[in-house]
């Protein structure tokens, strides 16, 4: 009785929902019915997904024709339809973390503006999932870019204002590149269906083959921060209010995953160097990404820069899969290839996850102290221990332990390029690659736990550092809790199901391209299930031991051991302090300048100092790279700036040599 | 006997063996040190003191310092149970994937942490801070090692592993078990990472977590930590000898696994001790060398492993010792003593020898010939040349420490970088099909290459000297490889040249050092009047 109209019904109420929560943000100015209209429609929207999902999974549907508006079918895909149901899940509960969050916030943001930019973009990238031609993909890829420019300036102060125009600009450039990319594969159309792309990249020559990847991994790697395309990330998603960050950072980055799987895994004939190129940035952004989380002091800069490694994992394991696609020789790699792109989706879905619960984490931070800087944070765990509790799980969801489910992702990837050691149909030199790749995913994930670590440790635990928190009661804020533990808890049940939810997306992976065998590689008989039991089972043995044998342990409450030097908060390690060997370890690869002043306070007494220290990070992409670029583009702009001085005599020769070009192309 | 009962038995066999085996670490390095010593048997008696005592909790601290201690003694038993210790195919046997337990281990360690970080002091945010690098740079060492053992027996869970001969069928991978045996002392806070019997900032890393804990916490914390190092203990024995294991369908005797297990520990420990006794702790900045030759100890080994597999090299004599030899130059690339490098040097002279030895069992005409030239080699080049320089060294009185342009990690990486672009150099260069032995042609390049990095990298004079020294052994090695053995009159020519050399540079870099006020290169390139 679950027919495919009820399907398409059902995604109809979800847009048709949607439209109406922006309406009655914007006229009104009702935003708080908006945000739980908003909630409601989401909740929908996750529910005919799953049902897709569960029903009809692989089958392509197209739900509409409407042929007059510009040939828009919406169609929905496996890969699609996985994506969509992470997008309304995870957005039903960010709504619910704005209910509250808008309120607190009530006199900085304008609230109603605010939500119906929110929900136009999830429109936007729902539209993009839905998309059958490019015109469509690049309509609602422009509403998503553009609502987000103006949510990155809600706060409308000046370093807002700054991030936000460095996205635009970053943004629009992303755009420009994917529609060349479509123009290219198109043959100048521009509305060039999908269901086209292997047949059009059959037959292009090699060189707009490669000429259009290169484009479109410019265009999806920019949006999704590849390095060295990341450099707006760091400096948008910090600005935007916090549930903004949290859908920017879990959501739109999977839309470029979502964009660079469909369109350039279709690609028939990509070279293997393409799949290098990609494997070799993945590995470059998951170590730079990492390394600046781990030394960042401004905690959603933190958290933004572990977005840049995760999707570096990300990508990594998808140029892998390229390359191996590309050594067609033999099919024999078309089953690992599959596997390995099961994995990367997989790991997709949890950091959307996880990433939006520790986002989140962060605006209850941010609203505590009225701070972002981590050096001021500190002891909230006394204050909120629920909400410390749900910040605990969702940092430990986001570290590759074995019962979480990001765990998975880069366990059957590790598994899988053993497996592949064994081929000796491959180029030596691939094979150190691989051994290289593997020593690098260690380095990164371990990095990526200290990362997390850091911040956990230093923003809830201790003492204030700033000696200044705001002490309201946590029931108020109920709504800010429950989103995060809920985001946490489904990483915890991925990682319970993960065995059965891979093998099911492995067996449905024909789906996604033109030529994948059926057979795939089951990997070990480990059941995921069993990993979170024992370890469970074990957690509850020791703690009845404990219970058993020291029944009558007494404990006495006083202040932490000083040596008699009565210590304040001041004397914690600050997060600075806590990353230091790393920084330390890593020194080569940063720019970092270290200014230590010291001056006597008294002329004839050199033992008693004032030290004045700062420590600050340059970026080295913006200043060797984006910096020399712009001032080139300064440059030239300003030599053109003179043909428009108002002269009417250069205005009539720029018409002249225009019509004498267009006349040599034409004729 | 069943799994069940059998994994149930290997965790109650290390719950009660583990505080003896922190005990008698002690025990031995005491004596090792001229002391009575306490009793090995000590640690069961604290245990039973500090859980009957009163807890002092830090006012500062939350709910997590409560729940660290649980989740810290419910990962060291999980280590118990899941690990292949004392049976082989327990009940837990397929979880024991190398991944899966570096999790669990890592775990253990983001808990700790947050334990030390807790109540607000400066102690517990160092030793958090530590213990947390610590963690960082185990990982890619872990995955190294565990990806070069499983490539090699194809299972990706340790209780597979271990259960197949490892060493002696597969000898490179006794890199991987050295590397491994550097990171579990780096896990268990042993020297040179840590020191486990002061609570002085300068050597606390460990300590300095769990200062704040008391009474039964405490007791909790230490007999986590007496559990880890009593595992790790016994998996570095199985890995090396898997035999004394035993495998569950078969006639199992109880008894006997419980007392290899104890003669394990013991052996264990008592090695430990000796260790403890004879290495100094490193500072703490310098631990990230320490991590680096683990690290490229290990991906060494994987490097051969796959090497092997796919070029199908048998494993000979030669071969070992040509492996070996580059080791060594690679070990001397890092340090700056020159007492230390001449060391270095001198073993992997010692290895050439052992080329030169096995050799001469391949090829019986020449045998004389390759065996007196091995001797020599000892004689000349292990002995007497090392003792020529540091003879005049000591005669001029010559401070000879002077650091590399480069840190110790970035040397090694360079060395790995030359490994590999010779390698592919020899790819390409039609010699590789005319010449017999692969390996020592590559060996020979690959050692005049790290001879001239050697000279460019190191900035004290002396240190040219091993430069040019090390590029003699390369040549050497490359005509062993050619012509495999020269006229008797011409090799002790050439070992005179060798010694007659050193003698000379050696009295010249100490005569230029006396001029000029300074064995720096980087001092001495400036004009002087």
């Amino acid at each position: 009785m679950i027919t495919i109209d009820l399907i398409a019904f059902g995604f109809f109420v979800y847009f048709i929902g949607l439209f109406s929560a922006g309406i009655f943000a914007i006229i009104g100015g009702q935003w708080r019915k908006s945000a739980q209209l908003f909630v409601l429609v989401n909740v929908l929207g996750f529910l005919t997904g799953v049902t897709y999902l569960y029903g009809f999974a692989p089958k392509e549907i197209i739900l509409a024709e409407w042929n007059s508006f510009f040939h828009f079918s919406p169609t929905i895909n496996l890969l699609s339809a996985i994506f969509f149901t992470i997008i309304s899940g995870v957005s039903s509960l960010v709504g619910v973390y704005g209910i509250r969050y808008f309120e607190l916030y009530e006199e900085i943001y304008n609230n109603s503006l605010a939500q119906f930019l929110i929900v136009f973009f999830v429109v936007g990238m729902q539209g993009v999932l839905l998309a059958n031609n490019s015109f469509i993909f690049l309509f609602f890829w422009e509403v998503m870019s553009i609502t987000s420019f103006f949510l990155v300036m809600t706060e409308r102060s000046e370093s807002s204002m700054k991030a936000a125009f460095l996205y635009f600009i970053m943004t629009h450039l992303g755009a420009a590149a994917i529609l060349a990319g479509f123009l290219i594969l198109g043959g100048g159309s521009l509305f060039f269906d999908f269901s086209q792309i292997a047949i059009a990249s059959q037959g292009l020559s090699s060189t707009l083959l490669a000429l259009s990847f290169l484009l479109f991994l410019f265009g999806f790697g920019s949006k999704a921060g590849l390095v060295p395309f990341h450099v707006w990330l760091p400096e948008a998603h910090p600005e935007a209010p916090s549930n903004v960050s949290a859908l920017m950072s879990g959501l739109m980055l999977k839309i470029a995953v979502y964009g660079f799987i469909k369109i350039v895994f279709s690609f028939v004939g990509l070279p293997a160097w393409a799949g290098l190129v990609v494997l070799i940035m993945g590995l470059f952004s998951g170590m730079l990404g990492v390394l600046h989380a781990v030394l960042e002091r401004d905690i959603k800069r933190a958290f933004a820069y572990s977005s840049i490694e995760n999707m570096g994992i990300i990508f990594t394991m998808l140029g892998l899969s390229l390359y191996l696609f590309a050594q067609n020789a033999s099919m024999e790699f078309n089953g690992i290839a599959n596997l390995i792109i099961v994995f990367a989706i997989f790991h997709a879905a949890n950091h959307a996850l996880f990433k939006t619960a520790l986002f989140l984490s962060s605006g209850v931070a941010l609203n505590r102290f009225h701070s972002k800087r981590l050096e001021d944070m500190g002891g909230l765990a006394k204050i909120m221990p629920i909400f410390s509790f749900a910040f605990l799980i969702a940092a430990l969801s986001s570290m590759p332990i074995a019962p979480f489910g990001t765990f998975f992702g880069e366990w059957g990837f590790v598994q899988n390029v053993i497996t592949l050691l064994h081929g000796t149909s491959l180029d030596v030199a691939v094979l150190i690659v691989m051994v290289v790749t593997l020593a690098v995913i260690g380095l990164v994930s371990a990095l990526a736990v200290f990362a997390m670590v850091r911040i956990f440790g230093i923003s809830m635990l201790g003492l204030p550092r700033s000696g200044h928190v705001e002490l309201r009661d946590e029931k108020k804020d109920y709504l800010l809790t429950f989103p995060i533990l809920a985001l946490a808890l489904l990483v915890v049940a991925f990682g319970i199901f993960a065995k059965p939810l891979i093998s099911w997306l492995a067996s449905n992976i024909n789906s996604l391209n033109s030529f994948a065998q059926p057979q795939y590689i089951v990997t070990s008989k480990l059941s995921s299930a069993a990993v979170f039991l024992v370890l469970a089972f074990i957690g509850l043995f020791v703690y009845a031991i404990k219970t058993f044998f020291a029944k009558r342990c007494v404990q006495r409450s006083y202040q932490t051991w000083d040596c008699g030097q009565p210590i304040n908060e001041t004397m914690q390690y600050s997060a600075t302090a806590f990353s230091a060997p790393i920084r330390f370890f890593f020194l080569n690869l940063l720019k970092r300048e270290k200014i230590l002043k010291s001056e006597p306070i008294v002329l004839t007494n050199p033992w008693i100092r004032k030290y004045v220290f700062s420590l600050s990070y340059k970026s080295l992409w913006k200043n060797k790279v984006y910096q020399p670029l712009f001032d080139i583009v300064n440059f030239f702009a300003d030599r053109i700036k003179a043909m428009q001085g108002g002269r009417i005599q250069y205005y009539l020769l720029f018409v002249l040599g225009t019509l004498i070009v267009t006349l040599i192309i034409v004729l | 006997m069943n799994s069940i009962l059998a994994t149930i038995f290997q965790v109650l066999f290390i719950l009660l063996i583990a505080p003896f085996a922190q005990g008698f670490v002690r025990f031995c390095k005491a004596r090792l040190q001229g002391r009575k010593g306490a009793s090995p048997f000590l640690p069961y008696y604290t245990f039973a003191t500090l859980i009957k005592k009163e807890m002092v909790i830090p006012k500062a601290s939350s709910w997590i310092f409560h729940v660290v201690p649980y989740v810290v003694l419910a990962t060291a038993v999980a280590l118990a149970a899941i690990l292949p210790l004392l049976f082989l195919g327990g009940k837990l046997a397929s979880m024991s994937d190398f991944l899966i337990v570096g999790g669990v281990l890592i775990l253990g360690s983001i808990f700790l942490v947050l334990g030390g970080l807790d109540p607000g002091s400066a102690f517990g945010g160092m030793g958090s801070s530590r213990e947390m690098t610590i963690a960082v740079l185990v990982e890619p060492i872990m995955i190294m090692v565990f990806g070069a053992i499983s490539f090699v027996t194809g299972t990706f869970a340790i209780d597979g592993m271990v259960g197949q001969s490892l060493i002696w069928a597969h000898p490179y991978l006794l890199l991987s078990v050295f590397a491994f045996a550097l990171v579990a002392l780096a896990e268990n806070a042993r020297y040179p990472v840590d020191n486990p019997a002061t609570h002085l900032e300068l050597t606390m890393v460990h300590e300095a977590m769990i200062l704040e804990y008391s009474g039964v916490y405490l007791a909790i914390l230490e007999f986590a930590s007496a559990i880890k190092i009593a595992v790790f203990a016994i998996l570095l024995s199985n890995l090396v000898f898997p035999t004394t294991l035993f495998v569950l369908s078969g006639s199992v005797s109880v008894i006997v696994a419980i007392i290899f297990g104890i003669i394990k520990v013991t052996l264990a420990m008592g090695l430990l001790a000796l260790l403890e006794t004879t290495i100094v702790k490193m500072r703490f900045y310098r631990v990230q060398e320490f991590m680096s030759i683990a690290f490229f100890t290990a991906m060494f080994g994987f490097v051969i492993a796959l090497l092997s597999s796919i070029m199908e090299v048998s494993f000979e004599y030669h071969t070992m010792f040509a492996v070996l030899s580059i080791l060594f130059v690679i070990l001397l690339f890092g340090r700056a003593r020159s007492q230390v490098m001449l060391r270095y040097y001198a073993l992997s002279s010692l290895s050439i020898a052992g080329i030169a030895y096995g050799l001469a069992l391949v090829f019986e005409e020449e045998r004389q010939h390759l065996l007196i030239f091995a001797i020599v080699t000892i004689i000349i080049k292990t002995f007497i040349v090392p003792f020529v320089i540091r003879y005049v060294q000591r005669k001029h009185k010559d401070l000879v420490s002077l650091p590399s342009f480069l840190r110790p990690a970035s040397s090694y990486f360079i060395a790995v970088v030359i490994l590999i672009v010779t390698f592919f150099i020899l790819k390409r260069t039609p010699i590789v099909g005319l010449v017999e032995f692969d390996t020592l042609l590559y060996a020979s390049i690959a050692m005049i290459g790290l001879g001239l990095a050697t000279m460019i990298v190191h900035r004290n004079i002396f240190s040219q000297i091993t430069g040019l020294l090390i590029m003699e052994n390369g040549v050497t090695i490359f005509t062993l490889v050619t012509v495999r053995s020269l006229p008797l009159l011409i090799e002790l020519g050439v070992f005179a040249i060798i010694v007659v050399s050193s003698f000379i540079l050696s009295v010249l870099s100490s005569r230029i050092r006396e001029f000029h006020g300074s064995a720096d290169t980087e001092e001495l390139r400036s004009l002087t009047e």
